[in-house]
This record gives C-alpha cells, structure tokens and sequence, in this order.
C-alpha cells in the first residue's frame, strides 16, 4: 500500500507539474539569503509582496528588485581598461558602495506617470527611488532593472534631464543630458552598460553584444551634444594614384577625390579651398544634400560672396589649443580663448603650412606655427593684450608635412609620401595603411553625418 | 497481479499527465533534443507563468523525464522553448556562462530554416522578452550566410517606437531602445557578409533610405559603406567602444 501511495503521489505531481508549466523552475532559481540579507542591511524594500517573499519565486516584485540589485551588490569586473567617451569613470568598480551610499529606500507605488518605470523626486535628496509596475513586466531585462536603479541612484547628486535638442527626443522636455562630459544620469546609463559589456565577469557572450549595443544606443541618442566616440572620428587621404579615402578605426574607405590643395577638416566636414579663385569652396562630407547647404563658419561663408580678385588664397583655418586662426597667404588672423577681438599677424612671406603647437611636438597652445616655402618655421605666439610676435624657430618636423593628431598620436606623410605615426619620440609608418602612398593627409572631422544623412546618396560620390 | 496493477497505475498516470500537458502548455514539453543538451522539461515565455504558482512546484520539484516520452512537438515549437530557457537561465544566479555560451552555440549551430522562420518571429514579438528576443536574433546571426533573409526581416522591420519620443525612465524609452539595439545586432551579422564577398549593398542603401530611425539609418550607412568596400564596419563600430 505503501508502493501505492509513493506511485499515486509522483502522479499526481507529475500531473500538477505539466498542468502549471512551470516545472523547469530548478532550485538554482533561488537567489542567496546570504546575500538578502546583506542587500537588507543596507537598502529598504517596500515592494507590495515583501511580506511572504519566497526566494526561489522569480516571478514577484520582490524578487526582480533583489534579483537587480543582487547584480549591483556582486558584479565584479577585469582588468580591462575603458576609454573615455562611453566610461566617464562616474562610477566605481564597486557599484553597490555607489548605489548605497545614495539609495537608502526602494518602494513600489501603486500610480505612476504612465509608462514611467521607476523615478525620483528631485530636490528632495531623500534616498528613495520609486518603483513604477512597469518595472516588472517580463520583457525588461535583469540587466536592465540594474541599469535603471544606478540611473536613478544618479539624480540624487543633483543631476536633472533638459530638453532634448537634436534626434528622436527634439524638443521634448527633461528627456536628454546636454553631454556624455557632464556625468549625470544618461552618462551612468552608457558607462553601466559599457562596463558590462566590456568587463563583466560571468556574462555570456549573446548578453554581452546585447548589453554593448543597448550602450550604443543610448549613447547615440540621449545626448544633446553628439558622442564623440573615437571611431568615428576619421581623417582624409588621397593617394599616390588619386584616390580619395578614408581612414577611422573603422577601417579604410574608397570615397571621393577631392580637388584643391587645402582641404581644411572642419566639425563633421571637409572644406575644400580651390588653388584657382574662379571656383567656389565647397563643404565636402561626401553628401550632396550637405553640400547644397554648408555651415562652414563666417569666414568661409563670405568667400564665395566676395569678387574673385578679392578672394584670399586660404591655406588653413584652425582652431586648436586657445588660438581660431584663418591663414591667409602672408596673413594669419587669429582669436585667443575665444575672444571677439582680431588680432592680425602679417608674416611678410608666402605662409605654406600652419600647425598648432600640438602637432609639432610642442605643449603651447597660445600660438601656431607656420613654415614658408624653405620650410623655415616661425612661431606666431598671441597674447591677451591682442599682440603678435614672429619668430622663426627650429622645424622638429624636418621633411615631413600635414599633420594630424589622431587618437591622440600624431600622423604625418614623410618625403616619400608614406603615412608615419609617432612612438615615444621616433617616427614609423603607420601599419594599417603601411603599403600606400599619399599626397594628402588632413586633420581628423567626424563622419558620423556620412552614414546619417537619409538624404544623401552617397554611391553618387563614392569613387 | 500485484505488479501489473502497479504498472497500470504508473502508465495512466503518465498518460494523463501527458494529455493534459499537451492540451494547456504545449510548448513547455519537448522530446530530447541532440541539438540543446541539458534539454529538459522547459518554461513557457515567462508571462505564461501564473503569478503564485503552487508551493509545491517550487524549488527542487522539476522533474527530469518524467515526461520524456511525449510526442516531439514541431521544430518551430521545440525552438521557441529552448529560447525560452536559455533566456530564463541567462538571469539565474549563480548560472555557468560557459555553459550558456556552448548551449547557445550548439542550438544556433543546428537551426532549421522552419526553426529560423520561427526565430525570426520570435525576434519581432514584443510577446516575448527582451532576452528572448536578442537570443533569437542572436541565433540567426550565428550563421549569417543562411540566414540573411531573417536577418533583413528583422533589421527592417517597422516599429512606431523607433520613431516616437518617448520619456526617459519609461517603458517605451526601454522598448525603443531595445528595438534599435536588436536590429542594429541584425545589421552587424548582416555586414560580415561584406567582408566575405557577399553583397548586401542593396539592402543596406534600401534601409538607409528609408529607415524613420537616426541609428539604424546610420548603421545602414555603414553597412553601405562597407559593402562598397569589402569590409565590416558595423561590426568594428559595435566593438570598437
């Protein structure tokens, strides 16, 4: 009788088991007194099914807040190290001395804003971080949830959202951060989502792009001041053989030749100056619709206005380090710090290159460098009481010409046209485009708006 | 006698346990299955599961095989619940990532084009979550040559979301983003067919053009770009942060 009942009852558990659909709940579901218990010692849940909290039942509010902030306690990381901009290295490694040192409460409300997921009262300063039911809708990810509590965690040091200027979110009120730079909560969001996806210990591989993309995404969107990640900061070439290109960390591209000897990077463009005053500049970001609008700045606005006769023969325009210059022929007409003020410097000879301190090696960033066609270099050094010197200085770049800082190392093309990239004091070429030669080489511009412009037909300008 | 009686019991149990499975929840009984070791008796997606399941069905009561001997329901079926499962164990505490790692990649290594069809749908469903819906794509993306046609569904694919403004800390902000970051892992696999000699410009200058979404227009653009020039720049884009 006994057999029988042993039978009966694995039946029937059997059967309840296949009815409920939840039998593959396996006991690993069941998250860590221990470390409850320490999540309790430092955080105050007020979720509506505290009281009866069963840790092996995923399925509660419970549950998914001290599942999350089970991961803010326990995530742990490698050694590897993050670049600025998605890391602003707002946060510690140890995110849960982060998140309890500004949370004391989190607690479900039964209303909400719509659609809100969890919120704080700015102001108040008061530790609680307010759980909205959508927080626990099923589709939202563990790592989401955590992601959340930290952004929240963030608006207690007093940093507020404003208005979205650019994208998806224009115009709309308290929905973006004005930059990555400024490290608040949107900064939390892209570097907690980084350093999951680059560092996490424990983390599969399908989580981890998901994590990594999901950072993109916010980086893209939620700021007003577009990321500046360093991929896509590229710079132009045209080789040996007349081919237009371009270099990021994404890789080299075939695009556009450009005409004219100064192309001049500017934000997310190239200006190209023509060597025959009969042509117009143009703006060249290889989209035609950019091109029937350029923003290029008041300078290179009025060149096209003036008569031909009058058009200067612009070699360069800077602004780097505290100096905006425009270098005109024999002419350099700079700005410090901003400044309104003018001030003029006539070199009294033909200018054919301008560098700023940086790109030759040196630390000032009160002054450009010019070289005339003997290449002789003098330092044109401005000071606050708009006055100019002159004098000529060694040339450290010797043979070498068009200088571009790239991810923070300086490129050059030598003599023979071959791209070298500058190690602890000693030139190379530079490996990834080692086997061509080139006869231009511009500053670094951003080539996001390249692939964003939805206007654009770029096949009609790629070679 | 005695053990004959036992033996009836025994099947008629199994048999009801078996009907009324098939009858409530037939995606959480699948046969073994060489494809997904470790398979066993699965969860439905997570908003099938009743809010308070009984006591008794809590910690230590899964029962392995104990229904092993039902009929293998439909590829696309046995698809969806692996993914199911995988999704609940990626948030699991204390769950082997290794393990996870080679689960997935012998599930994806072994996706069928009815399963693929499945995948794709799964991908698309905001019935599912978002764990099980990267895992989808995630899945197909493994084996982007044989997939592409999934993968363009699931890039291309319409969503108010993409396109309207949404509040931070809100759940459609979450959705929103979520459905970029899905379709840009589809445009990542999608771009390693650039560098293998596969072109997929058209489809990216296609996208780009008429994409409502500033992200996916330009990692359209680049998938462009890189199909004009032989390389994966989406994939460098997505790794390089």
């Amino acid at each position: 009788m006994g057999k029988i009942s042993a039978v009966l009852l694995a039946g029937v558990v059997t059967v309840v088991t296949a009815v409920s659909g939840v039998n593959a709940l396996a006991s690993n579901a069941c998250l860590d007194s221990g470390l409850i218990q320490q999540i309790q010692s430092k955080v105050n849940l007020k979720t509506k099914d505290f009281n009866g909290f069963d840790a092996c039942q995923p399925n509660t509010n419970t549950y998914k807040i001290y599942q999350a902030l089970s991961l803010v306690r326990t995530i742990q990381f490698d050694a590897s190290s993050l670049a600025k901009p998605f890391n602003q290295d707002i946060l510690p490694n140890d995110f849960w001395t982060y998140f309890t040192g500004r949370v004391t409460t989190v607690q479900d409300e039964a209303t909400c804003p719509t659609n809100v997921l969890a919120f704080v009262y700015g102001g108040r300063n008061d530790g609680i971080v307010h759980l909205c039911p959508d927080l626990y809708k099923n589709e939202i990810t563990l790592f989401e949830r955590a992601e959340t509590m930290l952004h929240e965690a963030r608006h207690f040091e007093g940093y507020a959202h404003v208005t979205c200027s650019r994208g998806p979110r224009n115009g709309q009120s308290g929905a973006c951060d004005d930059s990555v730079g400024e490290v608040g909560s949107y900064a939390v969001t892209v570097e907690t989502l980084t350093k999951m996806a680059i560092s996490m210990k424990d983390l599969a591989s399908t989580q981890r792009t998901m994590v990594k993309v999901l950072a993109l995404t916010y980086a893209n969107e939620v700021f007003n001041e577009p990321i500046r990640a360093r991929d896509l900061s590229a710079f132009y070439l045209i080789t040996d053989d007349n081919r237009g290109m371009i270099y990021s960390d994404l890789g080299a591209v075939q695009v556009a030749t450009l005409s004219g000897s100064h192309l001049i990077s500017r934000g997310s463009a190239l200006a190209v100056f023509p060597d025959d005053k009969s042509d117009a500049y143009t703006a060249n970001v290889f989209s035609p619709s950019l091109q029937a609008s350029p923003a290029m700045g008041s300078f290179s606005a009025k060149y096209n206005a003036m008569p031909q006769a009058s058009r200067p023969s612009v070699i360069d325009i800077m602004n780097l380090g505290y100096v905006t210059a425009s270098v005109t022929g024999t002419q350099v007409q700079a700005s410090l710090r901003g400044s309104a003020d003018k001030i003029n410097a006539n070199t009294q000879f033909e200018i054919k290159a301008a560098y700023s301190g940086e790109e030759i090696g040196r630390p000032d960033q009160d002054s450009i460098y010019v070289v005339d066609n003997q290449n002789s270099m003098y330092r044109i050094q401005f000071t606050s009481g708009n006055q100019a010197s002159i004098n000529q200085v060694e040339n450290p770049l010797g043979n070498m010409t068009q200088v571009a800082i790239f991810n923070d190392s300086r490129l050059a093309l030598d003599s023979n046209g071959t791209l070298v990239s500058e190690a602890n004091g000693s030139w190379t070429p530079f490996a990834p485009l080692a086997s061509t030669h080139f006869t231009k080489l511009t500053r670094p511009f951003l080539w996001d708006q390249y692939f964003e412009d939805a206007s654009a037909d770029i096949s009609s300008t790629l070679k | 006698m005695k053990n004959a009686w036992f033996g009836l019991l025994l099947l008629s149990f199994f048999v009801i346990a078996l009907i009324v499975t098939v009858i409530h929840n037939p995606v959480s009984v699948r046969a073994p299955d060489s494809q997904t070791p470790g398979s066993q008796l699965l969860l439905p997606p997570q908003d099938e599961v009743p809010a308070n399941p009984p006591l008794l069905l809590a910690a230590g009561s899964r029962a392995p095989g104990a229904i092993a001997l039902a009929v293998a329901p439909p590829p696309s079926l046995e698809i969806e619940s692996a993914v199911a499962q995988l999704a609940i164990d990626f948030e699991l505490p204390g769950h082997d990532v290794s393990d996870l790692d080679r689960r997935i990649d012998v599930l994806a290594a072994g996706v069928s084009p009815r399963e693929a069809a499945k995948l794709a749908q799964i991908a698309q469903s905001s019935a599912h979550s978002h764990n099980e819906r990267f895992l989808a794509t995630s899945l197909l993306a493994q084996q982007p040559a044989k997939f592409h046609a999934e993968l363009e569904q699931i890039a291309k694919a319409d969503s108010p979301l993409l396109s309207q403004q949404v509040a931070p800390h809100s759940l459609s902000e979450m959705q929103r983003h979520f459905e970029e970051a899905n379709r840009v892992a589809a445009l990542g696999a999608l771009d390693t067919l650039n560098a293998k000699g596969k072109d997929e410009e058209q489809f990216f200058a296609e996208l780009k053009a008429s994409s409502k979404n500033p992200l996916i227009r330009k990692v359209a653009g680049m998938g462009y770009v890189g199909a004009q020039n032989g390389t994966a720049l989406i994939q460098r884009y997505i790794n390089a942060k």
